[in-house]
């Protein structure tokens, strides 16, 4: 399964989540939808300025590989200081 | 060279941070620091920071590691804190050390202008009982292409 992990504003869409990719979702492009109707509002979110997705804890800035065991992460802007 | 970095719930002490600092630091002629503390703005009853635990040490020791490439220090060290603080609280130490001052206050400006907009932090404010993030402002952002050039 793979996992999902929320930040910032994304956390208040949905906590942490387990879920089996169908053999439909290779890539982040193909995520990014099939995700926003288990989890509505992902595609709205990930438009705002400063919105990223990490997978495996490496950000990704182009269409990425996704794999069933991967750890897939949804950051609002970023904060810090 | 000493380089350190450190997430941490507990609270943070800078003045002992920076003496056991200026043990680590060498030949240095030159110590700056950094201290960032919440701000009592308003109505503003607690700030809660979240981080992503295991990316967001790894993201502090880059922005560690990039300073430490880009100046001549002799010592490095980032402290931040998450989870629940209140105004007065520190939120965040830096320091670095060199052999010169221009490196030193430098250094510490380019680590501070990185953890504001680009380290994996979520701040969220609490004001009269309601939460609101905190997003980057376009001071912070902007104030990063300084060192793009």
């Amino acid at each position: 399964m793979a996992k999902f992990l929320f930040f910032g504003r994304f956390s208040d869409l949905s906590g942490d989540l387990s879920l089996d990719l169908p053999d439909t979702v290779q890539s982040s492009d193909d995520l990014i939808p099939w995700l926003d109707a288990h989890v509505a509002g992902v595609v709205e979110m990930l438009a705002r300025p400063g919105s990223r997705v990490a997978i495996n804890k490496e950000l990704i800035v182009d269409n990425s590989p996704i794999s069933n065991s991967d750890e897939i992460a949804f950051m609002s802007a970023l904060s810090g200081g | 060279m000493y380089c350190q970095t450190d997430i941490t719930r507990d609270p943070i002490d800078p003045a002992a941070l920076q003496t056991k600092f200026q043990h680590h630091s060498g030949e240095a002629g030159a110590i700056a620091t950094f201290t960032g503390i919440v701000r009592g703005e308003g109505d503003i009853t607690s700030l809660t920071l979240s981080h992503y635990q295991g990316f967001t040490e790894s993201e502090v020791e880059k922005i560690a590691r990039q300073a430490t490439m880009r100046w001549p220090l002799t010592a490095c060290q980032i402290v931040h804190r998450v989870g629940l603080m209140h105004p007065g609280d520190v939120i965040v130490f830096v320091a670095a050390a060199s052999k010169h001052r221009r490196a030193a206050f430098e250094a510490v400006d380019f680590v501070m202008d990185y953890l504001k907009s680009d380290a994996p932090f979520w701040k969220q404010e609490m004001r009269s009982g309601k939460t609101k993030w905190i997003e980057p402002r376009l001071d912070d952002l902007e104030d990063k292409t300084r060192w793009q050039a």
